[in-house]
């Protein structure tokens, strides 16, 4: 059997696009545990047992159904999801997602901002980069940071302003740990 | 080699013969002595004292008024029927196969239970009891989504907001699982359906939804939940709304003697302008009620959601009555029932 170089560079250059493209299509689980263990630092918050769950987008379409689509759309490549606490019945269910490429999160938080039904400003994020959508009970925040993107859902709110300063203080500590 | 019918009875890709039994022909009606579109609507604030902080289900049900709600639900069934007694109008809605006593009847109900927002216990539990005081045993009713999960969500009101017996199916358990079920045009192909809806055992089904939205036609209402009865993620592979129209129209819903689906609501006491999941953001304060599927929904969309709720649908919404062989429907109205006292 006769060896040729030409085979060999191809193989070895198909096992490195192949190795490329499997560690393009995974996403950057160090970056997805630190966010997660900087939100649960937050002072005040208690992570939820139970509450967590790593998902891509098949997993995504177990957790949330049809909803998934318009996160598969832009290129959703992985992410988190887990729930915190506070003493006075607040919780926060924080979902921290990898696109892969900074245009592709911002792509995603733009379409958020569109179907949203009343956008206002997230304190403290400027407006391309976040907003608040108020719920009953609380308020949903929308943000996004190089390839990142973040929906935390946060309710057990007398007042939905409140809500929205703690939006501002997990955002930023999220925002701090992927830049 | 599998013959390819073979391996479509094994529910392993759509059929493509031409012989899919469709529950639906244009016309038909689902009770006799209602029209399949009179749907009436009840906005009634006084069914809540508040707002919940949370929306687990303890939470969200804690401020639902359930007295005040299993009355509204027996208005909207006398507003449905023209019937003079709440007796007498859920007597009219609920049909039985005329080979069976009231005592043997089977009923399930499928429940919402995707996201954060689900119907609302004593919803349900008016729907039970307005059964029970037909001759339906509280054993004979089951309560289900094989999709979201009844069982972790509802169990524990079993007995406690809901009429004690009634079952709560783990998924599709107490349903006998799933089967390979007809699905007719316009997705014509054999599908996964909880069992004993495809095959019959059931002869009572009521669709309980929530008031949500999503990407096909702009709702999540009573058709959309039935993905749950059948398999949800055809919708996600190119099946779409094309997908929800056809397993509407499936003989596992709309066949049976009587009609299998008899009653639709839709709990829009709080609700969600986009969906379906997350955690509600409106509060209508409205029930709504109708035998006819589609109706129910388009109404919903059009007069709740559009005025009450500020949201938009695109025009694939019509299409849900249309592919019904429904025209000039675009001025219809649902009857509006006043609040109880």
């Amino acid at each position: 059997m006769t060896f040729h170089a030409g085979t060999a560079a191809a193989t070895a250059g198909f096992i490195l696009i192949c190795a490329i493209g499997s560690f393009a299509a995974r996403p950057d689980s160090l970056k997805l545990a630190a966010c997660r263990a900087a939100a649960v630092s937050v002072a005040g918050w208690t992570e939820q047992k139970d509450g967590f769950r790593s998902f891509g987008t098949k997993e995504l379409y177990d957790l949330i159904d049809g909803g998934a689509v318009e996160y598969e759309k832009p290129g959703l490549v992985g992410g988190i999801v887990f729930e915190l606490a506070a003493a006075d019945n607040r919780s926060a269910k924080i979902y921290i997602d990898d696109f892969g490429t900074r245009a592709r999160a911002q792509s995603l938080l733009k379409e958020k901002r569109k179907a949203a039904s009343d956008p206002k400003p997230l304190a403290g994020a400027r407006k391309a980069d976040g907003f608040t959508d108020e719920v009953i009970g609380g308020c949903v925040a929308y943000a996004s940071s190089e390839s990142f993107y973040f929906e935390l859902v946060l309710t057990g709110y007398d007042k939905p302003d409140r809500s929205k300063q703690d939006a501002k203080a997990f955002v930023e500590t999220l925002v701090k740990i992927v830049k | 080699m599998a013959s390819a019918a073979g391996l479509a009875a094994a529910g392993l890709f759509p059929a493509f013969t031409e012989e899919i039994k469709s529950g639906w022909i244009d016309k038909k009606q689902i009770n006799p002595n209602i029209d399949n579109l009179r749907v009436v609507s009840c906005r009634a604030p006084g069914m809540i004292s508040g707002d919940p902080r949370k929306w687990d289900m303890a939470s969200q049900n804690a401020p639902v008024v359930a007295e005040r709600v299993i009355r509204t639900m027996d208005a909207l069934a006398i507003g449905l029927s023209q019937k003079a007694t709440p007796h007498e109008a859920w007597g009219a809605i609920f049909r039985k196969p005329e080979s069976k006593e009231w005592q043997e009847v089977r009923v399930a109900i499928k429940l919402n239970c995707l996201g954060d927002n689900h119907p609302r216990v004593a919803v349900v539990d008016a729907v039970c009891r307005a059964l029970v005081s037909l001759g339906v045993p509280p054993a004979g009713i089951i309560l289900y989504d094989g999709n979201g999960n009844a069982r972790p969500l509802y169990g524990p009101f079993a007995g406690n907001g809901i009429l004690a017996g009634v079952a709560v199916s783990n998924k599709n358990d107490l349903l006998g699982g799933m089967t390979a079920a007809p699905v007719p045009a316009p997705h014509k192909g054999m599908f996964k359906c909880t069992a004993a809806i495809a095959n019959g055992t059931i002869d009572i089904l009521v669709n309980i939804a929530v008031n949500k939205g999503t990407s096909y036609a702009g709702t999540t209402l009573t058709m959309k939940n039935h993905a749950g009865t059948f398999e949800a993620l055809p919708i996600h592979l190119g099946g779409g709304l094309d997908y929800i129209i056809a397993f509407s129209k499936s003989d596992a819903l709309l066949g049976g003697s009587p009609v299998r689906q008899q009653l639709c609501i839709v709990d829009s006491i709080w609700a969600n302008t986009k969906g379906p999941f997350g955690v509600p953001n409106k509060r209508p304060c409205v029930l709504s009620m109708g035998t006819f599927s589609p109706a129910v929904d388009y109404l919903v969309a059009r007069r709740v959601r559009e005025p009450l709720m500020g949201c938009s649908h695109p025009p694939a919404l019509s299409r849900i009555m249309s592919e019904f062989g429904y025209v000039n429907f675009e001025n219809l109205d649902m009857v509006s029932v006043d609040p109880v006292a």
